[in-house]
């Protein structure tokens, strides 16, 4: 080893001394710069993760469409299900109708389900509050929690259904009279998008609203666990040759996907600043120690040190009180996420919050996802504005004349 | 004695040396000739503030003089920078100064031993030999690891004779090596220092305020009003 990297680790961690009351101060700020840092994201992270999950859940893995009436559907269910990384498909259509209640309109998306099918790929039994999935028959429908609420509706509640076909008829001078559901049951899944504007019926009402006879929209695709969804997707595409069009979770929710990955980045952004702050605790107790250690500095130069070795004697410093930092907040950050739980409960306590912060979060608990590729960005950020911190002290000593640090008193 | 022992390992010729104050000029060397052969002891005697630490400096190619030449081992170095001279002085000189200069976060071997690790990145064998042979010499073998806190002055400075020669120096540099020590232990240091040079056959310039250590020394020499002059 350099002499100059052993005398910074020495005069960071001086023999027969488990702590220093120098490295102390100079490593605190940079350790819970990173440990907010790292808790912040990861908690983020933990709501990210929990959505993408949740969407995930919802949407399926993968769909097939074909963006018309897909008759054949069972030929590429079977195809699909062939595959060992397919776990289930269920094929499902969609659409728009008009939903009234009285004389209360709502414009939900409308999904006709097979509910046998459905439940191998959607946990939609998870998801209803109200009623049971045996309940849901020919003539009934599912609500999602945003829909009941601005209808007003509850089991039991009689709707009529408007559906383009209805307007279709009519222009051939047929009219349609508007179909009577019973609610049966409503839903939530804590994924925005549906609970605010879905109903759910099934797949043989669907049929008859939109007058698809036997055809549907498409499939929905579960995978098996740790499957790659972009993998499979490609090879579907390959083998239906493009006559259908196989697309993941991912790219129906591309625009939403991009913002929670911007809010990250942002995030992460302004509270790199933390950090930045933090390593300043670095800049000022070494550049004491330079004062300090003048006259050491002069008796390195008259033993044959170069300036630039001085320097980096005290740059080193910065970068181990750095690395210092890092590593005690990443595990300060840890025991804070490991014990998030019993911390916010010990605030809502305190503070007489009590349960409400949990009616608050759609998350009946704080999620945590600790990314390694966030923290080795957390922890090269940090290193590196410690060695930038470094740079003053370094060249201070290094700029010293020998003969003058020697003559300091 | 053999031609060897009379080769020159440093000459200076004409060193002038000023230093500013404010405006004024305040001249310390005005024109000093030096020279020391391989092995020899050559003291400087001359009152506080005659510029004898400058000299040292200068000669050490610590600092820059302002006009004159000086060449070590018959190499002229007036042109060299400070790091190139700092490169050269690692195995050419070895110095000892008035209040030992001890890392005080390292034990009194890895003192010893930081002189070493300067001079050639890292620690060989033989250099390990060397550091225990001359801790033995000093004395102080069975205290290598006590810090230097836990040192008196003697034996601090002692430390510092070893780390002084660990590189095995053509020439060692004391600046009034007992000036903070008391008269008895002072003189068992200057016995030390002066004796492990002979043995090692190390040159040592020793500047000192001591007539008795100075006159150890093969030639002396006296610096007044910026002159070095042989007698007084
Ligand atoms: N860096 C400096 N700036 C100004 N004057 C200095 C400086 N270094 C030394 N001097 C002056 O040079 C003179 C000689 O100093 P020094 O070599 O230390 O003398 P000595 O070692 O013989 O006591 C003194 O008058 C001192 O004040
Ligand atoms: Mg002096």
């Amino acid at each position: 080893m350099p002499w100059y990297v052993i005398i910074a680790l020495r005069h960071l961690f001086p023999e027969g001394r488990w702590f220093s009351l120098f490295t102390f101060i100079s490593v605190i700020g940079t350790t819970l710069g990173v440990a907010l840092l790292h808790i912040v994201i990861a908690v983020f992270n933990g709501f990210g993760y929990e959505i993408r999950g949740r969407i995930a859940e919802s949407f399926g893995d993968l769909r097939v469409e074909n963006r018309s009436i897909l008759y054949d559907y069972e030929e590429y269910s079977e195809k699909l299900l062939a595959d060992d990384r397919v776990k289930a498909v269920a094929p499902y259509a969609h659409g728009m109708v008009m939903a009234q209640r009285g004389n209360l309109p709502v414009f939900p998306a409308i999904q006709g389900i097979d509910l046998v099918q459905e439940e191998e790929v959607v946990p939609i039994a998870k998801y209803l509050q109200v009623g049971a999935l045996d309940d849901l028959d020919d003539d009934s429908i599912f609500l999602s929690s945003g829909i009941a609420s601005r209808l007003g509706a509850y089991v039991g509640v009689e709707i009529e259904l408007y559906t383009p076909l209805l307007l279709e008829k009519l222009k051939q001078d047929e009219i349609l009279l508007p179909r009577q559901v019973r609610v049966a049951g409503i839903f939530h899944t804590g994924w925005n998008d549906l609970d605010e504007n879905t109903v759910l019926c099934t797949l043989r009402l669907m049929q008859d609203l939109y007058g698809l006879e036997e055809g549907v929209h498409g499939l929905k695709v579960r995978l098996h666990e740790g499957e790659d969804e972009m993998a499979a997707a490609e090879d579907f595409n390959e083998l239906f040759e493009r006559r259908v069009n196989v697309f993941t979770w991912m790219d129906s929710n591309n625009a939403f996907l991009s913002v929670l990955q911007f809010e990250k980045r942002m995030m992460f952004f302004l509270l790199s600043f933390i950090v930045l702050v933090a390593s300043f605790s670095i800049i000022s107790p070494l550049l004491i120690a330079v004062v300090r250690k003048t006259r050491e500095i002069g008796l390195f130069a008259s033993m044959g040190a170069t300036s630039s070795q001085i320097a980096a004697c005290f740059c080193l410093q910065a970068v181990f009180l750095g690395l210092v930092g890092v590593l005690s907040g990443f595990g300060l950050g840890a025991i804070a996420l490991r014990f998030r739980d019993q911390i916010i409960t010990f605030f809502a306590t305190v503070t007489g919050a009590g349960d409400s912060i949990h009616d608050v979060y759609p998350f009946s608990f704080l999620p945590s996802h600790v990314q390694v590729s966030d923290m080795l960005v957390i922890g090269l950020l940090a290193l590196i504005v410690s060695f930038l911190a470094g740079i003053i002290p370094a060249l201070k000593a290094g700029k010293m004349k020998p003969v003058d640090a020697l003559r300091s008193e | 004695m053999h031609c060897v022992a009379n080769r020159m390992i440093l000459e200076a010729n004409n060193i002038e040396k000023a230093y500013m104050s404010g405006e004024q000029k305040i001249p310390v060397l005005m024109g000093v000739d030096f020279k020391i052969a391989a092995g020899e002891f050559v003291s400087i005697q001359g009152e506080s503030g005659s510029g004898k630490t400058t000299l040292l400096n200068i000669l050490a190619g610590l600092e820059k003089c302002d006009s004159g030449s000086i060449s070590w081992e018959s190499k002229q170095i007036d042109s060299l920078s400070l790091d190139e001279l700092a490169k050269r002085r690692r195995s050419f000189l070895g110095m000892v100064f008035q209040s030992y200069y001890l890392v005080p976060e390292l034990n009194a071997l890895d003192n010893v031993l930081l002189a070493a690790r300067i001079a050639q990145n890292g620690i060989s064998e033989r250099i390990k030999n060397k550091t225990l042979f001359l801790l033995e010499k000093v004395g102080l073998l069975d205290r290598q690891k006590q810090m230097p806190n836990t040192l008196s002055g003697g034996e601090r400075q002692r430390i510092a004779i070893a780390r002084a020669l660990v590189t095995e120096p053509s020439l060692v540099l004391a600046d009034e090596p007992t000036g903070n020590l008391d008269e008895h232990t002072g003189n068992r240091v200057m016995d030390l220092l002066s004796s492990l040079c002979s043995e090692l056959d190390t040159a040592l310039i020793l500047v000192t305020h001591n007539k008795s250590h100075a006159e150890l020394a093969k030639s002396k020499i006296y610096l007044e009003r910026g002159k070095a002059c042989s007698e007084k």
